[in-house]
């Protein structure tokens, strides 16, 4: 019987701890445990034996940290451990798993290692383990959902074992990257997972608390593999570990809540599970419920479709929007990162990415555009495009489960997003047209999302996986097209089935959109509306969402709705004008005023009258006073920021007319480097004085520096480090690209460097600060 | 060898963050009203995204010439055997105030590089005050040496792979470290305090 089917018996146990007993039988502090399956064999097997012994059914492989980024010969460790645990079997039920421990790294882009090369090395692991006779893969002791799905990915991909999987959680109940339960659940779940819980990290009698909150969202079975426990503190309370009596009593009560899959971690020894196994011996596992929650998630936290409406922020969308799409041609990432902050304040609970323009390579942007958003942002996105190839790798690299827009009734559209879907676990928006167009009829629409919803199940996608939209189309231009939509929602709610809605488009052509996009969101929540595609900045559409919470009891003590109309009041009253100059405002870090004026101005003056007159003289001061010690550098940041502010309002009044460019500059953090404060800080800095600044972001290898000064012919680089450790790539970088463009120049700075150690590696300026960078700019371009 | 604790604040508000020293690292002389708001701002921030926590353990160390063997690693310092001359014992820490304040540093770092550098010299001061405690409670009533990071003089910056790997720091507290020896998260912090025999 394989352990699928004995799972579905009753309980499953899980050895203990490897580490506490290679200790005991002489392994050093400092030494590898896996060298050990090679070197001490029968001791490997004894271990496993006495677990087996103690009534596990599952041995878990000696190879925690075989991975190929800590040790060289994965391959050979691997199947040492494997034939030395299954040299341990000596009854039924008795299973060997393949263990996969993190990697030791910490994935981009707060760490240095890639989600590819993450995956390379998990996979590397699976491929060992995979055809030398496993039962199963055990990926275990993970803190982080990226690295936890690429490795889940490893598995799938390189092996058809099933696959289990847990993660570490501290006392609050969330990993060490900040990722609560209903996240990992989510995530894990939508991966395809056949098992999943927690494991080290805190004792039986910590994570017991934890516990029901798995089995509430988990549609699996639930893994809880405690330490023993170890002396900690919290807040001054010094706590302690438990005994195998302890041990065994707690882990009993995480049973009887309904975790099916039970073992050790960190200090238990076969005792442990031997008075563990004794205790559950005849009891009955409670039943596995299959869950019913529509949700989505992010590396942090999850989103559910239920009671409240999902606000999704539709603004990163290049449709109708000439600016974003001049920032997508520029390739300026910023541009979205900002929009999609900003609509995170706004209060959007998710962000819909669209990149599809035809003159972009849409996959590569998806890419690179949702790496960039979910660095920063902990909303969940909904994956926006019509070409499977980027859902494909966009679903790949986004960090959580996503939601999908989206699928149709087309067989083109079923055969090649379903299969994804399912892959990557998602949940995904169903709009109901076909091959025939969209009905025009709320029964026809409805059949067509019957129609996906059946052809999702022969994919094995639940329905709970599915959000229809049906579809609204142009009052204007139909006047009966709102009600067939509402119509549509009423009958989708008898279905059982979430509903969303893009919202915008019901009021194309019309004036004051906002006021019938409001009003008909308003009737659509009414119809029972589970999320819409809206415009966060839009007051009118927040206005109704907010009080239709209060109205219809979902607001606690109309605590929301409270502090929205609070805050909109707040920002009525306080337009009123101080009486102070544009300079003023620049010099002390005004941003408000600095932007009112800025547009009072631009009536009388012409616009680069205010940037030579008003806002370089403002600079101009700030940076003397800052040379000279009077200001310092928050002061000189403030003035740069509160000068941006300015000079968007001039640019966005020049309207082609006259070029302000001073010069174009790379700007770089060398590779190995992970922080850019500092280089952020000179390109705010260069921006306000005119030169158009390249960034080509931190940790950027030599070859990309090179290529990109190849590519468009700048002549000026500067570079930051910030370690000692890290200088040596700027050296390299400076070296790489002299030797084929000799006149390319270099300006270097950072936190260790100074005038001759910058003269050492080869550059031809030290900037002390940003000051000195817009010096030697302005010596470089003549300007 | 004595076994291994970790300690979690959940209430941060009880360490202090000292503005004299948040301006010092700002290399300003002054606050006026506009970047005084920033301050409190990013003070409030990091308390809300801050979770500190630490671990410990403590070895039996011999100090020899330049040579200070902890067992789990030899470390050829001047400075450090200095530092550690007249003990034979020694706690080795990590702290960090984990990836909360990093994650909420990269987003002001898109949005604003000024808020950006006060939330950073403002986490910088707030880790120095954790540290602080961790310190205070290690040697409670001990006599100890101030303590002592590697990176600081010839105590080679490499030995920070040792000690974070030996107190399992990643897995209990999630401090990672790069190929360029960085430690994520940036406020992070690791020492050895020596107590005199």
């Amino acid at each position: 019987m394989d352990i699928l089917s004995y799972m579905k018996k009753g309980f499953v146990f899980f050895d203990g701890g490897m580490g506490t007993q290679l200790q005991l039988n002489g392994l050093k502090a400092g030494q590898s445990p896996e060298t050990w399956n090679i070197t001490h064999p029968e001791i490997i097997t004894a271990i496993h034996k006495s677990y087996f012994e103690a009534g596990a059914n599952i041995a878990t492989t000696n190879t925690f940290g075989a991975n190929p980024l800590k040790i060289d010969n994965t391959d050979e460790v691997v199947a040492r451990a494997i034939e030395n645990a299954k040299r341990a079997i000596y009854d039924k039920h008795q299973y060997v798993a393949l263990d996969i421990g993190p990697t030791g790294k910490l994935l981009k882009p707060l760490g240095d290692l890639s989600f590819e090369d993450a995956y390379d090395a998990f996979a590397t692991v699976v491929k060992a383990g995979a055809s030398r006779g496993c039962d199963l893969i055990i990926i275990e002791t993970m803190n982080d959902t990226y690295e936890l799905k690429a490795a889940v990915l490893a598995a799938k991909e390189n092996s058809s074992l099933p696959v289990f999987a847990t993660f570490v959680l501290d006392e609050k109940g969330k990993t060490v990257t900040g990722c609560d339960i209903q996240a990992m659940v989510a995530l894990l779940e939508g991966l395809g997972v056949d098992a999943l819980g927690v494991n080290c990290s805190l004792g039986a009698d910590e994570l017991k608390r934890f516990v029901p909150e798995l089995i509430k969202y988990s549609s699996v079975p639930v893994i809880v593999n405690p330490n023993a426990g170890m002396p900690y503190v919290v807040d001054g309370k010094t706590c302690y570990d438990s005994t195998p009596e302890r041990f065994s009593s707690s882990v009993f009560e995480i049973a009887q809540m309904g975790a099916r899959i039970l073992g050790g971690c960190c200090g238990t020894t076969p005792e442990h599970i031997r008075l563990l196994t004794k205790a559950l011996n005849g009891v009955t596992p409670k039943d596995i419920v299959k869950k019913n929650h529509t949700v989505v998630s992010s590396y942090s936290n999850a989103c559910f479709f239920n009671n409240k409406v999902v606000l999704i922020g539709e603004r990163i969308n290049p449709t109708g929007k000439p600016k974003l799409k001049t920032a997508l041609k520029e390739n300026n990432l910023d541009y979205m990162v900002k929009e999609a902050i900003g609509q995170e304040e706004k209060g959007a609970h998710m962000l819909d990415v669209n990149v599809g323009l035809p003159e972009i390579n849409e996959e590569e942007m998806l890419v690179n555009v949702i790496k960039e958003i979910q660095a920063v942002s902990s909303l969940p996105l909904q994956i926006d495009s019509s070409n499977p190839k980027a859902l494909d790798s966009a679903m790949r690299i986004y960090n959580g489960k996503p939601l999908v827009n989206s699928v149709n009734g087309k067989e083109e559209s079923l055969n090649s997003v379903l299969p994804l879907v399912k892959k990557y676990g998602g949940v995904v928006i169903a709009l109901t047209l076909d091959e025939n167009g969209i009905p025009n009829t709320a029964e026809g629409r409805v059949e067509i999302a019957e129609k996906i919803i059946n052809r999702a199940k022969e994919y094995g996608i639940d329905k709970k996986d599915i959000i229809v939209d049906p579809l609204c189309l142009t009052v204007s231009s139909d006047k009966n097209a709102p009600s067939i939509t509402l119509k549509s929602i009423e009958l989708l709610k008898k279905i059982d089935v979430k509903v969303s809605l893009g919202i915008s488009n019901v009021s194309f052509g019309l004036p004051s959109r906002d006021y019938v996009n409001s009003v008909f969101f308003s009737h659509a929540l009414l119809m029972g509306l589970d999320a819409v595609i809206m415009n966060p900045y839009s007051l009118e559409m927040m206005k109704v969402y907010y009080a239709h919470n209060a109205l219809m009891g979902i607001d606690d003590m109309c605590q929301d709705y409270i502090s929205f109309a609070s805050n909109n009041q707040a920002s009525s009253v306080s337009t009123e004008t101080e009486q102070i100059t544009l300079e003023r405002a620049i010099i002390k870090g005004l941003k408000k005023e600095a932007r009112e004026i800025t547009k009072d101005l631009i009536q009388i003056i012409e616009p680069l009258e205010i940037v030579n007159n008003h806002i370089i003289p403002a600079l101009d001061t700030v940076g003397a006073n800052y040379e000279n010690g009077i200001t310092f550098l928050p002061q000189l940041l403030m003035s740069a920021e509160t000068a941006t502010v300015a000079f968007e309002v001039v640019k966005e009044n020049i309207k082609g007319e006259g070029n302000t460019n001073k010069g174009d500059i790379i700007l770089a953090t060398v590779k190995g480097d992970i922080h850019d404060i500092g280089k952020n800080i000179v390109k705010v800095i260069l921006q306000n004085y005119g030169y158009n600044v390249h960034d080509l972001g931190k940790d950027v290898s030599p070859d990309t520096i090179l290529k990109y000064a190849e590519k468009t012919g700048i002549k000026l680089i500067g570079l930051s480090a910030l370690m000692t450790t890290t200088v040596p790539s700027m050296e390299e970088t400076i070296r790489l690209v002299k030797s084929k463009h000799s006149d390319i120049r270099f300006m270097v700075g950072g936190a260790v460097l100074n005038p001759e150690y910058a003269q050492m590696i080869g550059a031809d300026n030290y900037s002390k600060d940003a000051m000195e960078s817009v010096r030697y700019a302005q010596e470089v371009f003549g300007n | 060898m004595i076994d291994i604790c970790t300690i979690s604040l959940t209430e941060t508000a009880t360490l202090k963050i000292d503005k004299k020293e948040v301006m010092r690292y700002l290399r300003t002389k002054e606050m006026d009203e506009g970047l005084n708001a920033i301050y409190e701002a990013c003070v409030k921030r990091i308390y809300e995204v801050a979770s500190p926590k630490a671990v410990y353990k403590k070895f039996n160390i011999n100090v020899l010439d330049n040579i200070v063997d902890f067992g789990f690693m030899k470390v050829n310092s001047k400075d450090l055997a200095k530092n550690l001359k007249d003990c034979n014992e020694a706690y080795a820490f990590a702290a960090t105030l984990g990836i909360g304040a990093d994650r909420t540093f990269d987003r002001l770092n898109r949005v604003s590089q000024t808020e950006a550098t006060v939330f950073s010299a403002v986490a910088s001061s707030l880790i120095e005050s954790f540290c602080d405690y961790v310190n205070e409670r290690l040697i409670d009533g001990l006599s100890s040496k101030p303590r002592f990071s590697a990176g600081y003089g010839d105590f080679s910056l490499e030995h920070q792979r040792d000690i974070l790997s030996n107190l399992e720091a990643d897995k209990r507290l999630g401090i990672f470290l790069t190929e360029s020896y960085m430690m994520v998260p940036v406020k992070s912090v690791t020492a050895i305090i020596g107590i005199r025999s």
